[in-house]
């Protein structure tokens, strides 16, 4: 019992022990204890992520590699290239800066965060006061601090060459963006891969997969390269303008989503976890809405885009419909007492909270909405209001377009009647043939088994369709309706040749079947708040005093407590 | 103030069902301030899912837990600042050391600047790794490991501890320095919860003991109050449960024991008998020497201690879900 004693008395000295500092070491300690309290503004998964990275074998080796292969390629262009030697030796930096950004950056971001899964250690990143959204931009900042680091290497080549004949500065920042750019978004890819794909077993088989597609990229870029150095990369006209406003909404919008999702899968399972997914959903179509507007001001030949805008908008929520109908329809009492008390709001939120048949409502109503807009589009652009504002101009243009309309209309409510009876079958599908399966199944695997069921429908539609043509004389292979984006279009053509009456009961069904849907999934939608604990209320009244004011911060607790840990004091 | 409000950890009703699997069945406990709780049960029977109920991982399906007067379901992020939770498994990280690893979690619970680094420092001091601060934790032995996960646990000074199972795979030393570490903790006003299968560290730390199988809370109390109630032991009893060893076959001492009044046999062996006699001190004295007086050769003669294990064994059934 003394040698317990005395052993506890030691570990209470031992507090103290940890402020000897040895004087060699007292100058980095003193410039640590300046530069210490900056670090209190970055995430704490930064820090550790940089300090894990940079004591890492990898990065250690991957950036000597890139320093030697940079002199050597000086070295080298300077001796071989003979002709447009700034653009020559621009194109070898940027291929030598791709490896570490396509493929090593991707993969430590990915290997990061399924670590994370595999150790166990995110249940005890998430049971600290940091947000799952926190942890998420941490592991990216981390990401973006090596990618700097390896950047600092090629700053001063890449500088170098604009001093050089051929280059441009539009030229570095093109390859610059894209490399950057592109890294960043492999990185939140392959966040949510590790957050897709859990167990490790599959984590063995996404990693080597990973691996290869970031491979592949890598082939692509150095291919990109290639054809910079040749001199071929062409001018910025407002082709490329729309092109590359284009690509950079739909690369930012998607990464958004996947970054949403990222932020959902490490959330617990009793938050809520798809109310942001759904909002930046709507950020999505939005912008894409916005896009497409852009480019049908911008080229007043191209009269397809309406029909173009509504198709692509099908299949994006016939995917993200077929997803959220195999989503959970309980909400944990935690979301639900989070919940608006007014009707109205209610009404609201309620289409962007989890479940299968808010999902379904929700994709729905979307598809719907891009319709109507769509619709108002081609009356627009139609002229069929003798609008004042137009100029004569304009006005002729759209009147000129009369041919487009009735085939855009019709191929307009075929798609969105498709989306909308395969979105009503996969529902009732989910509801009731796999609803018991998915209860026993991991709650995160329901919307995967949805999207499987989803496509297994689509198919079938497709193959039946095929197995028409003998009847009905489409001309149609399987494989061209596989094939093709305008399957919809492609399924109904032998349905059309049919008789009308056959027309007539498809139709029939489709309408029961959605109406049937509707009124299911209408028993989801309207959610009923939990009542919370009055003794939660009271804790929450602002001008209560309570020992635990809203709000706190965490020292104030620190300093509440009488005692601190046996190795110092709590003053 | 009603008891709810006085405690740091209560559970009001809770249940918490997986589909048709109930894992936890309306549980109802509290946890004083300065208190240490056992949690036992065989494995299945519902602490871990409610150890992550009370540290905001999961939410009960129905019922209210509080920790420190504040709502799991409804203040998830007032609750992880006052709990410190140590699941059963390790969670390090590659290429970072030990101070660093502090680092990071006092980081993450929103200490800065001096705050934080007093907090590693008097964690470091607590858990005796101040020599160990810029090793690797890979390098660590796993009771190390251990006492790193508990300052984890307490870089934030938490008020309530959650502790799941703590001493597994422990050698002898580090689980007499983790109870060492435990009870000065409960001395210092926290309130701790700990599951372990290893009853006899706990009759030593606990102040009340939980026992749980199915999910339902099966007994709660002292190990006294529970060894009292469940096996009828205490000190003032008037019978005490005796074993006696004997060098050949006990056939003649069982007959000697059945022909006695004043003796109840429970069991017997090859060389041994176990019986109820009185729990006097004079009489068992008095009786055993009658018994050598009889011829029988007896080469021990003992009381038999009733442990927490013997209370765990006759509450539980064995039985998981």
């Amino acid at each position: 019992m003394s040698e317990q004693k005395s052993a506890i008395e030691k570990f209470r000295l031992s507090g103290d022990l940890a402020d000897s500092t040895p004087s060699s070491q007292f100058q980095i300690s003193k410039l640590d204890s300046i530069l210490d309290p900056l670090s209190d503004w970055f995430s704490s998964i930064l820090i550790k992520e940089a300090r894990q990275a940079v004591k890492s074998r990898q990065f250690v080796w991957t950036y000597v590699l890139q320093l030697v292969l940079v002199a050597v390629w000086t070295a080298m262009g300077f001796a071989w290239i003979e002709n447009d030697l700034g653009i020559g030796l621009l194109a070898g930096y940027f291929t030598i800066l791709g490896f570490p950004l396509a493929v090593i950056i991707p993969f430590s971001g990915y290997r990061s965060l399924a670590r994370e899964f595999e150790d166990g250690t995110i249940r005890l990143i998430s049971i600290t006061t940091m947000k799952p959204s926190q942890i998420v931009l941490g592991k990216l900042g981390s990401a973006l601090i090596q990618l700097v680091m390896y950047l600092a290497v090629l700053a001063p080549c890449i500088c170098f060459t604009y001093l050089l004949p051929g280059v441009g500065i539009g030229t570095i920042l093109l390859g610059l963006s894209i490399s950057v750019g592109g890294s960043v978004f492999l990185t939140i890819f392959g966040l949510f891969l590790a957050g897709s794909f859990r167990s490790r077993a599959l984590g063995v088989g996404v990693s080597v997969v990973f691996s290869i597609a970031l491979g592949f990229v890598y082939f692509l870029w150095i291919a990109f390269c290639v054809e910079m150095s040749d001199g071929r990369m062409g001018g910025f006209g407002s082709d490329e303008y729309i092109v590359a406003t284009g690509f950079i909404f739909s690369v930012g919008s998607t990464a958004l989503i996947l970054l949403a999702s990222v932020v959902a899968q490490i959330s617990f399972s009793s938050d809520n976890r798809s109310t942001w997914i759904r909002i930046v959903m709507l950020i999505q179509q939005t912008l894409f809405f916005a896009w497409i507007c852009q480019l049908i001001s911008l080229q007043p030949l191209f009269t397809d885009g309406p029909t173009i805008l509504l198709m692509v908008v099908g299949h994006y929520w016939l995917l993200m419909g077929f997803l959220m109908c195999g989503e959970s329809s309980d909400l944990s009492r935690r979301v639900r007492r989070a919940l608006p008390e007014s009707l109205f709001g209610r009404l609201f939120l309620s289409l962007l909270m989890p479940g299968s048949g808010r999902g379904f409502l929700f994709a729905l109503s979307n598809i719907w909405a891009a319709f109507l807009f769509v619709f108002c589009l081609l009356v627009f652009e139609n002229g069929l209001f003798d609008w004042p504002a137009l100029s004569d101009q304009r006005r002729g243009r759209f009147i000129g377009n009369q041919l487009a309309w009735d085939d855009e209309i019709i191929q307009m409510v075929i798609c969105t009647g498709f989306v909308t009876w395969f979105l009503s079958l996969v529902f009732l599908c989910n509801r009731y043939l796999w609803a018991r399966m998915i209860r026993k199944i991991e709650p995160g695997y329901g919307p995967v088994v949805s999207l499987f069921l989803g496509a297994a429908i689509v198919s079938l539609m497709s193959i039946t369709a095929f197995l028409m043509e003998d009847f009905f004389l489409s001309n149609y292979l399987l494989s061209d309706i596989a094939l093709s984006f305008n399957w919809y279009s492609m399924t109904f053509e032998p349905l059309s040749h049919s008789p009308i009456i056959f027309v007539v009961c498809f139709v029939i069904q489709a309408v029961i079947l959605t109406a049937v849907a509707i009124f299911f999934a209408s028993k989801d939608f309207l959610v009923v708040a939990v009542e919370t604990p009055e003794r939660v209320l009271i804790e929450r009244q602002p001008n209560k005093k309570s020992t635990l004011p809203v709000g706190e911060s965490i020292d104030e607790i620190f300093g509440e407590l009488p005692l601190g840990p046996r190795g110092g004091d709590n003053a | 103030m009603s008891q709810a409000a006085q405690a740091m950890i209560q559970l009001d009703g809770v249940t918490r069902a997986f589909g048709d699997t109930i894992a936890v069945d309306d549980v109802s406990f509290h946890v004083d301030a300065g208190e240490v709780l056992g949690f036992i049960g065989p494995n299945g029977a519902g602490k871990t899912t409610s150890m992550r109920i009370l540290s905001t991982l999961d939410t009960p399906t129905s019922g209210e837990a509080w920790v420190d007067g504040l709502s799991v379901i409804d203040d998830p992020d007032r609750v992880r600042k006052r709990m410190g939770w140590m699941p059963d498994g390790f969670g390090t990280y590659p290429n970072i050391n030990c101070e660093e690893y502090l680092d990071f979690f006092a980081r993450s619970y929103g200490l800065r600047g001096k705050n934080r680094i007093r907090a590693i420092r008097n964690v470091m001091g607590f858990t005796q790794l101040n020599q160990l601060s810029k090793k690797p934790i890979s390098g660590l032995s796993k009771g190390m490991k251990q006492r790193l996960c508990l300052g984890r646990a307490l870089i934030h000074n938490p008020k309530v501890l959650i502790l799941d199972e703590p001493a597994a795979g422990l050698d002898p030393r580090a689980r007499i320095e983790l109870r060492e570490m435990i009870l000065e903790l409960a001395n210092e006003g926290k309130s701790l919860l700990i599951s372990s299968h290893i009853l006899s560290e706990l009759a030593e730390v606990c102040d009340r003991v939980a026992i749980i199988e199915k999910g339902k809370l099966l007994a709660i109390g002292s190990v006294e109050g529970l060894l009292q109630k469940e096996m009828g032991h205490s000190a003032g009893a008037e019978l005490a449960q005796l074993e006696v060893k004997f060098m050949s076959e006990p056939s003649n001492a069982i007959q000697w024991f059945n022909s006695r009044d004043d003796v109840e046999v429970v069991s017997s062996t090859t060389d041994s008998i176990l019986f109820n006699y009185a729990a006097c001190h004079r009489r068992q004295s008095k009786f055993l020497a009658e018994l050598i007086d009889s011829k029988i050769e007896v080469y021990e003669f003992s009381e038999k201690q009733t442990s927490l294990e013997d209370v765990f064994l006759s509450v539980t059934r064995g039985e998981v879900q």
